[in-house]
């Protein structure tokens, strides 16, 4: 007869009251928690599975050791912080090590170049989805970002007069898109982001600390809407771990592997984005999904935009260089989605290269090999390991390849996750009339005596229920939650990321998130109480995990999801095509109940710790392609075939003099914020508006929309 | 070599005394462990450095206790 312990600890002394209930449950997945070799005698018999649990307290526990998790970790360890960070993979290992091309910075060694220039360029890039008050911080933080890196001693390449060179990128520009292409990518021949990492790395082990390295975090410790910490799997011992802190900071990268070809390593599963969906909490922007241009056909390994920044050139069956079609200005150097839906064009219209005529052709040989050995020695061997091919004699083959994901765990510009509180209204807003500015500085579209139910103007601070205004405006804060890098979503990229922006991301949000901390708390500061047995259900999922006995494997499950996601949520998506997908994916997320483990151990099982991956990107998965579903218009990086224009609230090819401004229900310039029902698979939307104005208006104004072209 | 094993668990046991649920936990492992023969040296070995990375991290300041959450038996 199975007995129930319930643990409780009375605060002065750490004794365990037991009370032995009569078995009620059927299910005998309940698990219950003690403080170990207390009062087990009663429960002992009954036993047959235990986990020893070891409890850490820290000031701040960081959540991935990629790029921004290491430049937060070591920023909070600088501040006197008592810090962990807790990474299933060492830190060299995360996949910003793979990251090629460049960072970009106004540092203006190669022409005379502004950061607002650069602001400019990034808003236009994320096709005005992106924060102008998170786009103007990074932007403007970027050359003492570079700087800072190069006080760390990465080694970036140099120019003659030894300033950091630069090199050209797609979608930058000079003097606000009408000075021609800027060269302001600092690069490391074309390693930058092994040269990143490494550099960090070295420079984190000045600091004191403490890597738990290989741990897989399995969820967030939540309690009453507050993040308390994380607990994770000790992969090595099969130990679970509890760390307990006032911070934690989410930096776990993309989840590229959703899709059956893409850049990204195999451990880019979503996992923060999918602890935070496990915890009731929104994501944002997740059907963003950026297709790379230049990934090699057939293997998906990257090929650097900088090699188009070193003038290389795409070119279709006929030998032409296409681009000059559909980017007359920027040509090869335009935006990413832009190039990318170009080479699909070329492929779909027939004039693919190849056999099948299924991929297109990057060119290279015109460069001076000294040039390419120099600027591109990582690409020339890959090109030569994956394609078989010499860049100085032949064309790569290359096809758009899922990269990145805009999209992530919400944050405001200080790193700080944010959940909406868009609730409906019910009062008239007494000070707001119709044709005043808001806040935001969006203008109130009408009020009305009758009681509505949202604002126009589509933001809380002007809300009768936020009496003080929150720089949030409406955005509550998440108390103890931050996020930065690829697993958040500022929203620096918005619809579409400009290339060598991401590493700038990762810097500079690392460090933001370790100086919001600091700004609000003190090192040493008691931990708030935590329930015994805080992280069951967790512990409860990992052993359902490991004793399963469907019929499905992982891998086949794994298989379905990428293939559908492939072919249903690609680089052009029509309506039809994605609801068939949703209806699939819906499917394969039910067949998870049905999936058979095979390693029954705990330690270092890896059988395990995919199926855990598989279901983090399972959520990732219904999340991207149900509000991809949903989006019915193209911008940036989600186009629509049945709806091939951009829908903002005036309509921007035409004069805004004599324009009726649109609801905010009735436009798509809005972020979705998507929830998942983990037992269900049921995704829910909500949107919430974007961010128009910098944090200083004097300084940096903010720019309008206007149309994209390149 | 069981001398070894000895001072080992001395260092367990020194560095749990202060904190709660170390001690049955250190005992537990000692003894789930101590029917290893005393030839399987990769054995042996492998859990001497493991012990080793677990020591550290229980000397550490910031761990504050052990627990154990269990799962009762199925009924039948």
């Amino acid at each position: 007869m199975a007995a129930v312990c319930i643990a409780s600890r009375v605060l002065t002394k750490k004794v365990l009251s037991s009370k032995a209930l009569p078995a009620v449950s059927q299910s005998s997945r309940k698990l219950h928690f003690s403080i170990y070799g207390k009062s087990n005698a009663k429960v002992s018999d009954g036993i047959s599975t235990q986990y020893p649990v070891v409890d850490h307290e820290f000031d701040a526990v960081v959540v991935g050791a990629g790029g921004a998790g290491l430049r937060a970790a070591f920023g909070l360890s600088e501040a006197g912080f008592n810090t962990a960070c807790v990474t299933k993979l060492f830190p060299t290992r995360s996949h910003t090590v793979a990251a090629q091309g460049g960072i970009n910075a106004a540092l203006g060694n190669m022409e005379n170049d502004d950061w607002r220039w650069h602001f400019y360029d990034t808003v236009k890039g994320s096709d005005w989805l992106g924060d102008q008050d998170a786009i103007h911080y990074m932007t403007e933080q970027a050359p003492h970002a570079v700087v800072e890196l190069e006080n760390f001693g990465m080694p970036f390449s140099r120019t003659d007069d030894g300033k950091i060179y630069q090199r050209a990128f797609g979608g930058q520009s000079l003097k606000y898109g009408k000075g021609g292409q800027a060269h302001r990518c600092c690069c490391v021949a074309d390693r930058t982001g092994h040269s990143l990492l490494h550099t960090l790395y070295g420079r984190s082990l000045r600091y004191d600390t403490s890597y738990f390295v290989e741990y897989f975090a399995l969820d967030l410790l939540m309690e009453d809407g507050e993040c308390k910490g994380v607990i994770a799997l000790c992969m090595e011992d099969g130990s679970i771990h509890r760390f307990r802190s006032k911070n934690t900071v989410i930096a776990t990268g993309g989840y590229g592997r959703t899709y059956f070809s893409c850049t990204s390593a195999h451990t880019s599963t979503g996992d923060g984005n999918a602890m935070v969906t496990r915890a009731g909490l929104p994501c944002q922007d997740l059907e963003f999904v950026q297709f790379h241009p230049t990934g090699i056909y057939g293997a998906g390994c990257l090929i650097t935009e900088g090699c188009r920044g070193e003038g290389g050139i795409l070119i279709n069956s006929e030998g032409e260089r296409f681009m000059e079609r559909y980017a007359p200005n920027a040509k090869d150097l335009a935006s990413r989605d832009v190039v990318s839906r170009s080479i699909t064009i070329e492929i779909r219209e027939g004039r693919g290269c190849g056999p099948e005529k299924d991929h297109a052709y990057l060119q290279l040989h015109h460069l001076p090999p000294q040039q390419l050995a120099t600027r591109l020695p990582g690409i020339s061997e890959t090109a030569m390991i994956f394609a078989g091919v010499d860049v100085t004699k032949e064309p790569i083959p290359v096809l758009p390849t899922v990269h990145y994901n805009m999209g992530g765990i919400p944050t405001n510009y200080k790193g700080q996750v944010t959940r909406s509180t868009l609730v409906p209204i019910f009062f008239i807003h007494p000070q707001v009339q119709k044709g005043k500015k808001c806040r935001l500085g969006s203008t109130v579209a009408r009020t009305s005596a009758v009681p509505q139910a949202f604002f126009y103007c589509g933001c809380l601070s002007c809300s009768p229920q936020v009496i003080t205004h929150t720089p949030e405006e409406g955005d509550k804060v998440v108390p103890g939650l931050f996020a930065c890098g690829e697993a958040a979503c500022a929203s620096v990229h918005g619809a579409n990321r400009l290339g060598a922006n991401s590493l700038l991301d990762l810097v500079v949000f690392g460090r933001a998130c370790a100086h919001t901390i600091t700004d609000i708390c003190t090192p040493g500061e008691k931990l708030s109480p935590l329930k015994p047995n805080a992280g069951e259900e967790s512990v409860a999922n990992l052993d359902r995990l490991r004793f399963a006995n469907g019929s499905l494997r992982t891998s086949e499950i794994r298989l379905n999801m990428q293939k559908t996601m492939q072919n249903h949520a690609a680089v052009f998506r029509t309506g039809k095509v994605l609801k068939e997908g949703c209806d699939k994916m819906d499917a394969v997320y039910q067949t998870l109940d049905d999936i058979k483990t095979f390693d029954r151990g705990i330690v270092w099982n890896t059988d395990l710790v995919e199926t855990l991956e598989l279901q983090n990107l399972m959520l990732n998965a219904v999340q991207t392609i149900n509000s991809a579903e949903q989006r019915q218009e193209s911008r940036g990086a989600h186009s629509r075939e049945d709806f091939k224009d951009r829908e903002d609230e005036y309509d921007y090819t035409k004069p805004l003099a004599g324009q009726q401004r649109k609801p905010i229900e009735q436009h798509w310039r809005k972020h979705t914020l998507s929830t998942v029902d983990p037992k269900t698979g049921k995704v829910t939307l909500k949107y919430r508006p974007v961010i128009d104005n910098s944090l200083d208006a004097e300084d940096c104004a903010a720019v309008p929309p206007a149309i994209r072209s390149y | 070599s069981t001398v070894k094993t000895a001072s080992f668990s001395i260092l367990f046991l020194r560095a749990g005394q202060t904190k709660p649920g170390f001690l049955p936990r250190i005992r537990d492992e000692f003894r789930q462990n101590s029917n290893i023969k005393k030839t399987d040296v990769m054995h042996i070995e492998y859990l001497y450095r493991r012990g080793q990375r677990q020591l550290d991290q229980l000397k550490d300041v910031n761990t504050k206790q052990l627990g154990t959450f269990s799962k009762p038996q199925a009924e039948s």
